[in-house]
């Protein structure tokens, strides 16, 4: 009897201990994720399970209709994490305490000789999209002309047609060295425009339509170099350019490659239940990084071909790839006549859809922006600058 | 019939402290990892489950049924037939084979519920710390489930009523699985051997249950109860099987091997 008693103790005291031990570490997750800053990865996928569970609830409310049973639902959320207990050693805090202090001083100081340097020296492209801190709310109120708006500036600042510059350049020369440096893009621009269209529906990504994309892919990619592998004769910046367009495709093809894997993985998991959540979860611990990553590698390859382009010209009107993340993270600093969202804006939160507050529109112009007042001034830059070029065909032809 | 003292005596000589230890460290462990996917699940899709819920799923997952959960039952059941050299007493004392081997059955019994009491307990305390508790369905579980596959028409019945019977499918299961063990341990004499064949021959069960009539996917009353007829018809067979084996076999007295 007493031994089974005995028994009986330690079992409840090992018992005791493995629930101590998994709350403490339950407890620690959900601390976590409460810290953890809420970044447009998470907007996105909220968005599109939203839209993805909006069939359910349908069916849902047709079954009960039919039955007239009313199946009962409740919404439910996380419970905040329980209160940890306060640490005890006073004297090892003071010290963290300083040694943090120290740190930070540190940093700051090494981030002004970062910014110093960063002056003198040309600006670099990388972790321009890693950075960004971008809010799906912003983009709710815009309309489908603001956002043509926007990517009629990009494209006239930064993401330059490089057929427009070639066609309109006089000089036999530059002209041959910006065709080239379009054809080159041209090989990026076929391979990436697919995917830009397979993005716009999550719901038909399955690696049966990610497979053509890679296979695709490849075979721009290959002929990609086979076509130009000599093309450093032509210049320093060519040879750059090839570089760089090899480093895109391979980075490409590296998420795509990726993006392959996670689907195979979901189609042959066995709990169905659980695809959509694994999807979102990979997308966001594996793709999106990986696509920013595509992105960066974008920037540097749009860097080297607008040098080209803009050889002969009056460059006030380029905008630097920051720049360029700066206008996608809030695009009514160069929409005329509009202001944001009266809705406001907390780094940590979602805002729903349901939530967001129609814009409002007045009269009178918002306060002007340096980036608007440059955008005008690039603007006007760049329009004069094709006149001249055009004066400048004018005059040669009646010579 | 078998008095309570015998299935005591039964109980008490065939509780293993060390494998219980062990057993219920892994399903903390265990609970651990599957709630943290599902806080992670949450946070990343805004998805969330009540604690109820959140129990079902982790103890319905097929991975986890098949390779997690019946190994570690197995081995916390299979010295049950085994005595040590009284074994044989045991039986002139319970006076007849018959309820010498109804008594063990009682035991295996009693140790499942046990198991399947501390599984479910443990699971649904880890869970209960984030998830919060409800009586009727999560609007997220309903649609998410009804996105997958299961009809709307399964979530008329209450959360209660819905993953007890799965929780009970579980346990016939489970059970059928240990009556089958006890049947190998009858004819082996040894524990280990007992242990090896109960176990491929209760994964290939497990397997055929999950994968081929779908065990763990449809929700509805009627799927429920006709597999639980299957695994109850399949104990009553298991049981005259042993029973036969148990009035042929010479009960010698034997150490527990």
């Amino acid at each position: 009897m007493i031994r089974n008693l005995m028994k009986l103790g330690v079992l409840a005291a090992v018992t005791g201990f493995s629930l101590n031990f998994a709350s403490q570490t339950i407890n620690e997750m959900v601390i976590a994720v409460h810290k953890r800053e809420k970044t447009i990865a998470d907007a996105i996928i909220k968005q599109q399970v939203q839209e993805m569970l909006k069939e359910a609830e349908k069916e849902i409310e047709k079954v009960q209709e039919e039955t007239k049973i009313e199946i009962k639902q409740e919404e439910v959320a996380i419970k905040p994490p329980l209160p940890q207990k306060p640490k005890k050693d006073k004297p090892k805090e003071e010290k963290v305490e300083e040694e943090k202090v120290e740190q930070v001083e540190v940093a700051e100081v090494q981030d002004e000789m970062i910014i110093e340097e960063s002056e003198q020296t040309e600006v670099t492209v990388d972790g321009a999209a890693t950075d960004a801190n971008l809010d799906m709310t912003t983009y709710y109120a815009l309309t489908k002309e603001d956002i043509t708006y926007i990517g009629e500036y990009l494209v006239d600042h930064y993401f330059l047609f490089g057929y427009e510059y070639y066609q309109a350049e006089t000089d036999p020369v530059r002209y041959a060295r910006k065709k080239l440096a379009s054809d080159m893009e041209d090989h990026v621009i076929g391979s990436i425009g697919d995917s830009l269209t397979l993005l716009r529906d999550m719901k038909s990504l399955n690696s049966a339509t990610l497979t053509p994309l890679a296979e695709n892919a490849h075979l721009l990619a290959a002929q990609f170099k086979e076509t130009y592998k000599d093309v450093s004769s032509q210049g320093e910046e060519f040879a750059r350019i090839y570089e760089s367009v090899n480093s895109f495709m391979d980075t490409y093809l590296a998420t795509l490659n990726k993006a392959e894997e996670t689907f195979k993985m979901l189609e042959e998991t066995t709990n169905k239940a659980l695809v959509l959540p694994m999807l979102l979860k990979s997308m966001n611990q594996d793709l999106l990084p990986s696509v920013k990553d595509v992105l960066n590698e974008g920037f540097d390859l749009k860097e080297q071909t607008n040098k080209i382009y803009i050889e002969g010209l009056e460059a006030d009107f380029l905008i630097t790839p920051e720049e360029v993340m700066d206008i996608i993270e809030n695009p009514y600093s160069i929409l005329p006549n509009k202001v944001p969202p009266t809705t406001p804006n907390e780094p940590n939160t979602v805002v729903l859809e349901e939530e967001i507050q129609p814009p409002v529109t007045t009269t009178s112009k918002p306060a002007e922006s340096d980036v608007l007042k440059e955008s005008e001034v690039g603007h006007a830059t760049h329009e004069e600058a094709t006149n001249l070029q055009s004066e400048e065909t004018l005059e040669s032809e009646g010579n | 019939m078998v008095t309570a003292k015998m299935i005591r005596y039964n109980i008490s000589e065939s509780f293993n402290l060390v494998r219980w230890c062990l057993t219920i460290i892994a399903f903390a462990f265990a609970c651990v990892v599957s709630v943290a996917k599902y806080i992670q699940i949450s946070d990343m899709t805004a998805i969330t489950f009540s604690s109820l819920e959140i129990t079902y799923l982790i103890l319905n997952d097929t991975v986890s049924i098949i390779y997690i959960y019946l190994p570690l039952y197995l081995f916390l059941i299979c010295g049950i037939m085994f005595d040590d050299n009284f074994g044989s007493l045991e039986v002139i004392k319970c006076q007849s084979r018959g309820k010498w081997l109804v008594g063990k059955w009682v035991t295996l019994l009693f140790y499942t519920l046990l198991f399947f009491v501390a599984l479910f307990t443990l699971n649904f305390l880890i869970s209960d710390q984030v998830f919060p508790f409800s009586a009727s369905w999560s609007s997220d579980f309903l649609k998410v489930q009804v996105t997958m596959g299961q009809s709307a028409r399964n979530f008329i019945y209450t959360p209660f009523q819905t993953i007890g019977l799965s929780l009970g499918s579980v346990f016939s299961l489970y059970l059928a699985v240990g009556m089958l063990s006890m049947v190998f341990s009858l004819l082996t004499h040894k524990e280990a051997y007992a242990l090896f064949l109960s176990l491929i021959i209760g994964i290939l069960t497990s397997a055929v249950f999950v994968y081929v009539l779908d065990f763990t996917s449809q929700m509805s009353v009627a799927s429920f109860a006709w597999r639980n007829g299957i695994l109850f018809a399949s104990m009553v067979l298991t049981f005259i099987g042993a029973l036969w084996i148990t009035y042929k076999r010479d009960f010698n007295i034997e150490r527990k091997e």
